[in-house]
């Protein structure tokens, strides 16, 4: 499935006017109706980024391209982006629907076919009984369901989302995290969708471009940067992991990493050759007990627990391998004492290492 | 004990208002309804039948108006300079543009003479310049309208300038995202979002506008206002009912809008 | 595009207004100050030379008025700031702060500020018009005139913290309403009764308007002296006397500046 790409970033960098860097040469395809992510840490530049694309920050150099033209120095009001906002932004002086009237009265449309086009809004994004209401009448996930009418009326090229689920409490977040990824599928637009909360990224993103520090690190799919994260800041910000540093070794049959407690092979296709210093990554559910009796079979190591949290389906344990303390997670049947040896398989196919 | 302590926190102030606020406000309303046999309401219906007190009511009302109007766009603009620029020295200059608002009314009069008297500042540097002396026009109504354009600014500046600041900027970008230009989006979504603070600046300048002496006795003594006429009347013409029934119109005034502008503030 | 043309010229006329305002607001307060060493403000300002002469002139003629409001607005300063903080305090920590009689007296309490000062001037002279001569009048006058300013700020300061649960547990270890004021609420309010003491003494330092009413030639306070010169004496004379008044004026509104940062802080 190779679809025309849509918006093209090239070398985009910004530096605010006190000398903070916050986007350094970032290149970035996205095809038209992708939903693409930007997931990071708080100030890693990601909403910078967005509102750089839409037109609400002057970029410092690079350019950005929807369709091969380039945008810079279309002014935010007719770059025909629709931006939804952390809070929603909603214009409190005006109802509901006046609110997504508005950018059509703007476009000086005609008032049958405001009507119209909102009504149907309306009725898509369930509002309709809340047609005259004030924002602050309404819950925030109807707010939310608001300001996306409201950007939907124009007709937008685009779709970008400022963290929109933010401001939501738990519950609602993990409901409409759902709705929002089925409504955005449905309408087939391009979206760029910011977020610092990985599970919303996962469930909702075609790809996720984890940002830091300004730079993009590594753009792919949910599940390819969950399993093979290309930095060390990804394998470590995106879920839990394991982390040992280790060394390349040349083995028997091949090459090995060298942890110390154990080595293991060297996951295929690596660039790391002998002698290299490494950071080798586990994920905690590639870590798996075996039993406390004796059994030497492949990549198995004894372990002494130092701590056994329940977490209610499961237990927490963190352990100590020779100088190293690892963490994985046991079903609810098995005991651990604290101070116990315990032996586990390391799953080495999923090793990784950078 | 706790009774003696009750009447010693809040005792001596209600003493002190009982018998200088609310005892000669009440006798200020009796006077006001007092003719030359009892009872009348002739001391209010003359302020509007009278030429010389409609005349004046209508002066100090147009003065108030254009006042009003002139200093809510310059003290907005002042305000939103004030939110939205950072710059070397912004404390400094909010310190001075805000200082006129703690001058006395005479003083704020005496600045307009040093201004736009005869030998004011701005005569003299257009006698430099073009060597014709202009805007000589202290002791006039357009010397009024400045001087209380002077001491209104900076306290509105002050009123409007925290509902600016925390103004969210968001909805600003939410309209130009979707089709407003600048313009635009300052016309339909800031003004009307920081309507209830412009209001109510309005009204605290309207009423104070209404009420001032000082400024324009410095400048006009004879200039027909209500505060003037009320001083004349009771001073020179020694008429206590009439001075009395202007007091209270601009007094029962100033007090309603003061209600409506907190009642708006509180509102925010 | 048509647009964006208004839009700049929109905001080069809002920068233009901006700039005049700000000259307007500032330069007659710098002038004021040139002006009253200027031996001659004729068309030019100091074309015949420097001089003290004027200044002279005002505390010979004018010495006493500003010995009087100093005195005036000394007394109103310490009466006010002792009555305001301690009604402030009963309004704000009585059993019954929410009932319909407090409610009333805040409101008569704060009234003074929003009724004009010539209103309150006429009442007063007409009311005790006996005790005009002594000069107690014109004192009562910026007492009743200044309260609500130290009240206002000082229940304001007492609102935004929960001071009533400090009084309360205070009075639980057996402190009376007097030593819980002094030793527990004070302290803790003392910045934003300094405050509204500065403003009291500020608007007491101007006030024109109650005075005006109430004042005899023998009790003249500093902005009836001010006045008087401004009508009837030479501009460097007005300007030597308004200086003298800004000397006074100026470093209380810085000091009322910091306070009130630093409360925000």
């Amino acid at each position: 499935m190779t679809r025309k790409t849509h918006i093209s970033i090239k070398h985009i960098s910004k530096v605010f006017p006190d000398g903070t860097r916050a986007l350094h040469d970032i290149n970035l395809d996205i095809a038209e109706g992708e939903i693409l992510v930007l997931l990071g840490p708080s100030g890693c530049g990601k909403s910078t980024l967005l509102r750089t694309i839409g037109g609400l920050e002057q970029k410092s150099g690079g350019d950005i391209y929807f369709y091969n033209k380039e945008v810079s120095q279309v002014p935010v009001e007719d770059r025909n982006v629709g931006f939804v906002f952390q809070n929603y932004a909603l214009f409190p002086t005006m109802t509901v629907r006046e609110n997504i009237a508005f950018g059509l009265k703007l476009r000086k449309m005609a008032k049958a076919e405001i009507s119209r086009k909102v009504d149907s809004l309306l009725e898509m994004m369930e509002l309709v009984e809340h047609a005259e209401k004030k924002p602050r009448q309404l819950s925030g996930g109807q707010q939310q369901r608001v300001a996306i009418a409201r950007v939907l009326a124009i007709e937008p090229e685009v779709l970008l989302l400022d963290e929109p689920l933010t401001a939501l409490d738990a519950k609602l977040k993990e409901y409409l995290r759902i709705e929002l990824g089925q409504m955005l599928r449905k309408l087939g637009i391009t979206a760029i969708y910011v977020t610092h909360d990985q599970l919303e990224a996962m469930s909702i993103a075609d790809r996720i471009a984890v940002m830091n520090l300004g730079v993009i690190e590594q753009v792919d799919t949910p599940e390819r940067i969950y399993s093979s994260p290309k930095t060390d800041f990804v394998a470590d910000f995106i879920g839990r992991i394991n982390c040992v540093k280790g060394k390349m070794v040349s083995g028997a049959d091949g090459l090995f990493v060298d942890l110390g407690f154990i080595q293991l092979p060297a996951p295929s296709g690596t660039e790391k050759r002998a002698g290299d210093e490494v950071n080798a990554y586990l994920r905690p559910e590639d870590i798996e007990l075996v039993g406390t009796k004796a059994d030497n079979s492949g990549n198995i190591i004894q372990a002494i627990a130092e701590q056994c949290i329940f977490m209610g389906d499961c237990y927490h344990v963190v352990a100590r391998a020779g100088n190293e303390e690892i963490f994985f997670e046991v079903p609810n049947g098995a005991r651990i004492k604290i101070g116990e040896t315990v032996q586990v398989k390391l799953n080495a196919e999923k090793l990784i290492v950078l | 004990m706790r009774r003696l302590a009750n009447t010693l926190f809040l005792g001596p102030t209600l003493l002190l208002f009982g018998l200088f606020f609310i005892l000669p406000m009440g006798m200020l309303v009796i006077f006001s309804f007092q003719g030359a046999d009892g009872f009348t309401l002739d001391n209010y219906i003359q302020i509007l039948t009278n030429p010389r007190y409609s005349k004046s009511l209508w002066n100090s009302f147009w003065l108030s108006v254009v006042v009003t109007a002139g200093t809510l766009v310059l003290s907005g603009l002042i305000a939103f300079f004030l939110a939205r620029t950072e710059f070397k020295g912004k404390n400094l200059y909010m310190t001075l543009i805000t200082f006129p608002a703690s001058l006395p009314g005479v003083v704020v009069g005496f600045m307009i003479i040093v201004l736009f008297g005869n030998t004011g500042v701005v005569p003299m540097l257009t006698r430099q310049i073009t060597g014709k002396a202009i805007g000589s026009f202290a002791y006039t109504i357009t010397g009024i309208f400045f001087a209380y354009l002077y001491f209104m600014i900076p306290k509105i500046v002050m009123t409007v300038h925290g509902a600016v600041v925390e103004f969210d900027r968001r909805l600003e970008e939410a309209a130009r995202t979707i089709g407003a230009n600048e313009l635009q989006a300052l016309l339909y979504v800031v003004i009307p979002t920081l309507a209830p603070a412009f209001i109510s600046a309005a009204a605290i300048s309207f009423y104070t506008s209404m009420g001032a002496f000082g400024t324009a006795f410095t400048l006009a003594n004879q200039f027909e206002i209500l505060p003037i006429i009320m001083y004349t009347d009771f001073t020179l013409n020694f008429k206590i009912g009439s001075a009395s029934a202007i007091a209270i119109l601009i007094g029962v005034i100033c007090v309603t809008l003061n209600m409506v502008s907190r009642v708006l503030l509180e509102k925010e | 595009m048509g647009n964006s043309i208004v839009s700049k010229a929109f905001k080069v006329l809002a920068f233009v207004l901006i700039l005049l305002t700000s000259a307007f607001l500032i330069v007659p307060i710098i002038f004021t100050v040139l002006g009253s060493f200027s031996a001659y403000w004729g068309q030019t300002m100091f074309s015949r030379g420097l001089t003290m002469r004027w200044y002279e002139y005002v505390f010979y003629y004018y010495g006493h008025t500003i010995k009087i409001t100093l005195l005036i607005s000394a007394v109103t300063v310490v009466v006010n700031t002792i009555l305001g903080s301690m009604a402030a305090y009963k309004v704000c920590m009585a059993k019954n702060a929410h009932s319909k009689w407090i409610k009333f007296f805040e409101e008569i309490l704060t009234l003074p500020t929003a009724i004009p000062g010539i209103a309150i001037g006429l009442a007063l002279a007409q009311a005790y018009a006996v005790m005009r001569q002594s000069g107690i009048l014109i004192l009562i006058g910026h007492i009743v005139f200044t309260f609500p300013l130290i009240f206002r700020t000082v229940t304001g300061a007492l609102r935004s913290t929960n001071f009533r649960a400090v009084d309360e547990a205070a009075a639980s270890l057996g402190a009376g309403p007097i030593r819980r004021f002094f030793t527990v609420i004070f302290p803790a309010i003392r910045v934003s009764v300094l405050s509204g003491a500065i403003n009291v003494l500020l608007l007491s330092l101007g006030e024109f308007n109650i005075t005006f009413f109430l004042y005899t030639p023998f009790l003249m306070t500093l902005p009836v002296g001010m006045y008087e010169s401004y009508a009837s004496l030479r501009i460097e004379v007005g300007s030597a006397f308004t200086t003298l008044f800004l000397v006074l004026a100026i470093p209380l509104s810085l000091l009322l500046n910091r306070l009130n940062k630093s409360k925000t802080m």
